[in-house]
C-alpha cells in the first residue's frame, strides 16, 4: 500500500508493535494483580510501625532518610514478581494461543517485534516503579517527616529497573525458547528460589559463597561495614562546655547484636554520663568530656576501639561542628546486612553514594547452638567494587538473557 | 510474468514423516487456486512454509518472484495471510488489533480508518469493532481473519480454510466474498478439504495428498477428468418397475440398480438432487423409509485420484 523508505518503517512497526504490547500489558489482569500486592506491600512497609507505635504509645520519630533507605518497598520477590508477570507469556502466550501466526506474517522483522515486545515489557515496568515510587514517597514524608536526598528516588528507579530486567531476561528466555508460559514461570520461580536457597546454604559453607555474587537475585549476603542511617545527633549541654549528647540511630540489626548501651559503659566509662534508650531503636549517650579537649582524632580513636571488639561497626566520620564548646559529631555504623547480587542494584548504590567509603564484608558464621554463634571475618572489599560488580554483572545477565530470547524467536518454527 | 506463487520440489520432513514431498506449486497471477486434500495432506505445512512460518527441508518457494525463506518483512508485504481456524491477542478490541496490524502495514490513519471501516462492513462484523477479541465467538475471529488479511489490499491472499468453523450461512457469505476480492483482480489461494468448495469458489486447483500433488489444473478439466460418481442408495417400502422407470428419466441418473428394496442411483451430477429424487419416487407412488448421499465427498474422489496416481505411478 503505501511505500516508505527502511528506517521510516521501522519506526512505524517498532512503535505498532509497543502498542500491541502495551494494551495488552496494561490490561493483564495478573499485572493488575502484582501491581495492588505491591502497593498493599508498600502500604504495610510504610505505615505498621507508626500504628503498632501509636498502639504502643511510644513516638515514631523522624527520619529524614526513610524514603531513600526504603527505595521501591517491594525488594526482590517484587522485582521478580513484576518481571514475571510482564514477559511471562509475552511471546510463549502467543505461540500457545496462536495468535503468532498473524503477528509472525506481518510485514515486521521478527528482531523488531522482540525489540517492541521487551521495550513494552520495560514501559509497564518503568510505569508502575514511578508510581510506588511516588506513593512511597509521600507516604514515607507523612510518616516520618520531610525527607533529605529525594534526588536518589531516580536511583532507586534506575537499580530496581536493573534487577526487574535481569529477571525478566531469564523469564523471557525460558519463554522464547520453550514456547511455553508455564514452564516459564514454575522455572524462573525455581530459579529465584533455587538462588535463594542456595544463598543460605552456602553461608555455611563461606569459601564458595563468592559464587553468589556473580548470581543473579539476592546473591550473597554480606554485611555492610560503615553507616547504615546516621544518627541525628542532638547536642545540648547539661553542664556548661563539658557535656554532649550524643543521640545514636542504630538498627533493629545492630541493637540486637552490638548492644550499643554494655559497649559504650564498657568502654567509654571515663567520660560516660549516662545513657538511656528511647524507643529499640535510638539511644542517647551523653558524654562528658573535658573543656579542653584532644583532638578529634582521639575522639574518633576512642570510639572506634570501643566498638572495635564487635568487629562489625566503625565510625563514619567524625567531625566538629559549632565550636565553642567544642561540640562532637559521631556518626556510628552498624551491623546491616546487604545483598550483593543483582537485586541489591539500588541500596547498594544509594548507599555508596551517601557513604562511598564504606566496605562490604562477608563473615563466617559457626552455628553452635544457641549464643554461641562464632563470627570470623572472611574477607571484606569496598563498597564501590560490590556496586559496580552487580552493575556489570546485571547488564551481562540482561545482554546474554535476551539474545537467547531473540535469537529463539528469529529461528522459531511454528508448526501447530 | 512472475508467478504469484511458485513452489520447486518443495519438502518438508517432520523427523520420520515428510509432511511436504518434492512439491511443485504454480499459482498463477489473478486465479482463485484451491488447494485440495485430506486432512493431513501437507496444505498448512506447505502454506506455513509460503508464509514464512516454516523452513522448508529442501527445495524453494517465491511469491511473485521473491524468495520466501528467512525473515523477510518486504515479501510479507505482498500478501495477506489467513492462518487455520485464527487466534488474535483477546485483550484487544478488533478494532484496535486491526489499526496496529494497519501501520505495520504503514498505511495512514485515514487509510486505515477507511479500510477497516470497509472490511468490517465486508466481514459482517458491523457493530462488534469495539469489543474485545476474547468477546468474539470462532466464527467472529475467523471473519476477523479474513479481515485482517485484505488490510492492504494485498495482490495476493492466502487463506488456509477459509471457511472453517463457519455455521452454513457465513460459509455461504465467505464464498462470496472470496469471489468478490478476485473479481479485483487478486490472487486468491485457499485450501480447503471440501471438494465442492473448492469447485464453487476457484477458478485452479491442486489436490494434494501425503505431501504429494496429484493433479494441479483448471477446475473444468479436473473435475471432468476425475469426477467420482455420486450415490444416493434408498430404502423404499415396496420397490415397483414405475419407480425405477421414472427414476431412470431423470437427467442426472447414470445408473439404476435395484435389490430387493434397496435402490442405489449413480449421479451425473455433484449438485444435491435428493429433493427431487425423493418427489419422483412419491409421485411413482413409493414410500422411502431411508436415503443416503455418499460419493459426493472430497474423500471418494480422493480415494479414486490416489488409486489412479498409484496405478499410473506403477504402470
Amino acid at each position: 500500500m503505501t511505500k516508505k523508505p527502511a528506517g521510516a518503517r521501522w519506526r512505524t512497526n517498532f512503535l505498532a508493535i509497543v502498542r500491541y504490547e502495551l494494551i495488552w500489558n496494561i490490561r493483564k489482569k495478573k499485572f493488575l494483580g502484582v501491581l495492588i500486592l505491591a502497593f498493599v506491600f508498600a502500604t504495610l512497609v510504610l505505615f505498621l510501625r507508626p500504628i503498632l507505635n501509636d498502639l504502643n504509645n511510644v513516638p515514631t520519630a523522624a527520619d529524614p532518610a526513610y524514603v531513600v533507605t526504603t527505595g521501591i518497598g517491594i525488594g526482590s520477590i517484587g522485582f521478580f514478581l513484576f518481571a514475571l508477570v510482564s514477559v511471562m507469556n509475552s511471546i510463549s502466550g502467543e505461540f500457545e494461543s496462536g495468535s503468532i501466526l498473524p503477528l509472525l506474517t506481518k510485514p515486521v522483522s521478527r528482531t523488531t517485534i522482540y525489540l517492541g515486545k521487551i521495550f513494552a515489557a520495560f514501559l509497564t515496568i518503568l510505569g508502575a516503579f514511578i508510581l510506588l515510587i511516588i506513593y512511597i514517597a509521600i507516604g514515607g514524608s507523612i510518616v516520618y517527616g520531610p525527607q533529605n536526598n529525594l534526588y536518589l528516588l531516580s536511583i532507586t528507579l534506575l537499580g530496581s529497573l536493573l534487577s526487574t530486567l535481569v529477571w525478566m531476561g531469564i523469564i523471557m528466555a525460558i519463554g522464547s525458547v520453550s514456547k511455553n508460559s508455564m514452564l516459564a514461570a514454575l522455572l524462573g520461580i525455581g530459579i529465584w528460589l533455587g538462588i535463594n536457597i542456595a544463598s543460605g546454604i552456602l553461608a555455611v559453607f563461606p569459601s564458595q559463597a563468592w559464587v553468589l555474587t556473580y548470581a543473579p537475585g539476592n546473591g550473597a549476603t554480606a554485611t555492610l561495614t560503615g553507616i547504615v542511617s546516621i544518627s541525628n545527633i542532638s547536642i545540648s549541654s547539661v553542664r556548661p562546655s563539658t557535656v554532649s549528647v550524643i543521640a545514636v540511630k542504630w538498627t533493629d540489626a545492630a541493637t540486637s547484636l552490638i548492644g550499643a548501651k554494655g559497649i559504650f559503659q564498657s568502654n567509654l566509662t571515663g567520660y560516660l554520663y549516662s545513657t538511656y534508650t528511647l524507643t529499640s531503636s535510638w539511644y542517647n549517650v551523653t558524654l562528658s568530656l573535658p573543656s579542653t579537649s584532644p583532638s578529634t582524632i582521639f575522639w574518633q580513636e576512642q570510639v572506634n576501639d570501643s566498638l572495635k571488639n564487635v568487629g562489625t561497626t566503625s565510625i563514619e566520620s567524625f567531625t566538629v561542628t559549632n565550636g565553642p564548646p567544642p561540640v562532637y559529631q559521631i556518626s556510628l555504623a552498624a551491623l546491616n546486612s546487604t545483598s550483593t547480587g543483582t537485586d541489591g542494584i539500588s541500596t547498594n548504590l544509594i548507599t555508596y553514594i551517601l557513604h562511598p567509603n564504606q566496605g562490604v564484608t562477608y563473615y563466617k558464621i559457626d552455628i553452635r547452638g544457641r549464643g554461641q554463634e562464632k563470627v570470623s571475618l572472611l574477607s571484606s572489599e569496598p563498597l564501590y567494587t560490590t556496586v559496580s560488580r552487580s552493575i556489570v554483572v546485571a547488564v551481562i545477565y540482561i545482554f546474554v538473557f535476551n539474545l537467547m530470547a531473540w535469537f529463539a524467536l528469529k529461528r522459531a518454527q511454528v508448526a501447530e | 510474468m512472475d508467478m504469484a506463487i511458485e513452489t520447486v520440489d518443495l519438502t518438508k520432513r517432520y523427523d520420520q514423516l515428510t509432511a511436504v514431498d518434492k512439491l511443485n506449486l504454480k499459482v498463477s497471477q489473478g486465479a482463485i487456486h484451491g488447494f485440495l486434500g485430506p486432512n493431513g495432506a501437507g496444505k498448512t505445512t506447505t502454506i506455513k512454509i509460503l508464509v514464512g512460518l516454516l523452513r522448508p527441508d529442501g527445495g524453494t518457494a517465491r511469491i511473485f518472484g521473491q524468495e520466501v525463506s528467512g525473515d523477510k518483512p518486504s515479501v510479507r508485504l505482498k500478501f495477506g495471510f489467513m492462518p487455520e481456524l485464527p487466534k488474535f491477542p483477546k485483550h484487544l478490541k478488533a478494532r484496535e488489533l486491526l489499526d496496529i496490524y494497519g501501520r505495520m502495514y504503514g498505511m495512514t490513519q485515514q487509510q486505515r480508518k477507511d479500510q477497516i471501516s470497509k472490511l468490517f462492513e465486508q466481514a459482517g462484523l458491523k457493530g462488534r469493532e469495539n469489543d474485545l477479541i476474547g468477546k468474539y465467538s470462532k466464527g467472529m475471529q475467523q471473519r476477523l481473519g479474513i479481515a485482517q488479511a485484505l488490510l492492504n489490499d494485498p495482490e495476493l491472499v492466502i487463506m488456509d480454510e477459509p471457511s472453517l468453523g463457519l455455521d452454513p450461512v457465513g460459509m455461504v457469505e465467505v464464498r462470496e466474498l472470496i469471489k468478490n476480492i478476485a473479481k479485483g483482480g487478486m490472487t486468491v489461494f485457499l485450501s480447503s478439504h471440501l471438494l465442492f468448495e473448492v469447485e464453487q469458489v476457484c477458478s485452479h486447483v491442486t489436490i494434494i495428498n501425503k505431501g504429494v500433488a496429484l493433479v494441479s489444473d483448471r477446475i473444468e478439466n479436473v473435475s471432468s477428468k476425475n469426477r467420482a460418481p455420486s450415490v444416493i442408495i434408498i430404502e423404499v417400502s415396496k420397490l415397483t418397475p414405475t419407480i425405477i422407470g421414472s427414476l431412470k428419466k431423470l437427467p442426472f441418473i447414470e445408473d439404476v440398480k435395484a435389490e430387493n428394496n434397496k435402490l442405489t442411483l449413480v449421479l451425473d451430477t455433484l449438485e444435491d438432487v435428493r429433493s427431487q429424487v425423493s418427489e419422483t419416487i412419491t409421485s411413482s407412488g413409493g414410500t422411502i423409509v431411508s436415503m443416503n448421499l455418499t460419493g459426493h465427498s472430497l474423500e471418494d474422489v480422493f480415494v479414486q485420484l490416489v488409486g489412479k496416481s498409484g496405478e499410473e505411478q506403477g504402470a
